[in-house]
């Protein structure tokens, strides 16, 4: 056992530990450190966006590329929403923000998740897999027809449809635990391994 | 209270203390489980590995701290492969604290000999998500004027032969999810649909399932979904790091949540069969 006498380390281990602590029941300790990583998240938030427009907008700006004034302008109109009588005006950079991300979305979206997924599931049905890919993508399908009921044999098929999403959410369930377990995992190497030096 | 009834009732701190032994004891004294390495993890490993000698990567790490558990070991793992094929590597991030994670695992390259500028570059942070990874796709100097160390990005040697997305071999993302920062689906759109720029992706366990269709699609080359990817990533590369120590935490979880399930499920239905069974008893 060979504890670290990294301040940072201790300062990170004994964070860990207090938010753990609420595992036995909500207490100071808990609340102290929850509160300190929400302040220190939105003060890392506001130095990164300060760096943002310093490196892409301001310094440019002074160094002559005056067409960015019309970003800072839309940027600053974004705070318009707080002064009463204009705040209207934060809706010039809201449209243009919705627009602008729209269309940069749109480029590649249908192809990436529309067609490009739809021709995914057009395969030779020769092995299981495929099967599989085939079966479950018209049954789920099929279980979203919600318009006519057509009833006998085809709502026999969309329950097919109903299991196939249940174990797809099985599946999506399973891999979150691991997620969440792996989590703990990262936290008791931390302690374990990194503070106390045990192992 | 029979012993069906205490299983149901059981209190939660006793799963908690369990559930805290059974990550504990493997970590401090490893097992030493074997880690099978499978097709989905191989056929990422065999994309990586036949990129170009020399050529050039882009690397994004899109999470934030409480999922480097997942994604340092993968991001280390890949940095060595990278790093034998002797392919240079630049980051960028799209969470604040993202470039710190980038700044551990790069580390790694020096054992290599990398040099910082000419090998490898860590640009750091960018705001705005999709709209700036489009725009760098384009023009990388129009959002990075000066890198993660605050040197300017126009003389670092590397940078400048990086007019575009297109000059990459491969784009990666290491991601856990869409909020604030750059998602999956963002990252296939800007690279692979709008510049052709094969992409591979790291993920947490959460965010697999949903993006697995991506790579059945043939859309993205290769998929990594959490630690234990790491760990087979570890394998393959023959590093064994923190995804091989963590697997074994892992399984000894895995195996007390399955136990619980079972146990707890047994519980409800033998306790509903014995109330029925009771005169004027029945479901609870």
């Amino acid at each position: 056992m060979k504890i670290s006498g990294d301040i940072g380390v201790w300062v990170g281990a004994l964070t860990a530990l207090c938010i753990y602590s609420v595992l036995y029941r909500e207490n100071p300790a808990y609340r102290l450190v929850e509160n300190i990583f929400v302040g220190a998240s939105a003060g890392i938030a506001v130095v990164a966006g300060v760096q943002t427009f310093q490196s892409i907008a301001w310094n440019p700006l002074v160094k002559g590329n005056v067409v960015l004034v019309l970003p800072i302008v839309l940027g600053v109109l974004l705070y318009a929403r707080f002064v009463p009588g204009v705040s209207y005006l934060n809706r010039i950079p809201l449209a243009f923000l919705m627009g602008a991300s729209a269309g940069v979305a749109m480029r590649g979206s249908i192809e990436s998740q529309i067609i490009g997924q739809i021709s995914a599931t057009m395969i030779r049905l020769d092995n299981l897999d495929a099967l599989v890919i085939f079966a479950g993508t018209v049954l789920s399908l099929g279980y979203f027809f919600l318009t006519y009921k057509f009833g006998g044999a085809y709502t026999q098929a969309a329950m097919g449809g109903r299991y196939f999403m249940m174990a797809a959410f099985g599946a999506a369930f399973g891999n979150t635990v691991m997620g969440r377990v792996s989590a703990a995992i990262g936290r008791f190497q931390f302690i374990l391994l990194k503070w106390l030096g045990l192992g | 209270m029979d012993i069906f009834e205490r299983l149901q009732n059981l209190d939660k701190g006793v799963f908690y203390i369990l559930m805290a032994l059974a990550i504990a004891i493997p970590t401090v004294k490893p097992v030493g489980l074997p880690v099978e390495v499978t097709d989905l993890v191989r056929k990422t490993h065999d994309f990586v590995q036949s990129l170009p000698e020399g050529s050039k990567v882009l690397i994004g790490f899109d999470y934030e701290p409480g999922d480097e558990i997942d994604l340092n070991p993968q991001a280390i793992a890949l940095f060595h492969q990278l790093a034998a094929r002797k392919i240079k590597i630049v980051t960028i991030a799209s969470f604040p604290s993202a470039p710190l994670f980038a700044e551990e695992c790069l580390q790694v390259l020096a054992q290599y000999g990398y040099k910082y500028g000419e090998d490898y570059v860590d640009l750091g942070y960018y705001a705005g998500g999709e709209s700036t990874l489009a725009a760098f796709g384009t023009k990388p100097t129009s959002i990075f004027t000066r890198d993660f160390l605050g040197n300017n990005v126009a003389s670092l040697p590397l940078m400048n032969n990086v007019n575009g997305m297109k000059d990459f071999s491969m784009a990666m993302t290491l991601n856990d999810g869409p909020t604030n920062g750059t998602g999956t689906h963002e990252w296939v759109r800007q690279s692979v649909m709008a510049h052709g720029t094969p992409l591979i992706m790291g993920t947490t366990g959460v965010l697999a399932a949903a993006n697995m269709t991506y790579v059945q699609s043939g859309q993205c080359k290769g998929i990594l979904a959490g630690l234990r990817a790491a760990a087979e990533y570890e394998k393959l590369t023959g590093k064994i790091g923190t995804g091989t120590v963590g697997m074994d935490a892992q399984s000894m979880a895995h195996v007390l949540i399955v136990l619980f399930v079972i146990l707890g499920n047994a519980a409800m239905f033998l306790g509903k069969q014995k109330a029925r069974r009771v005169p004027g008893g029945g479901a609870k």
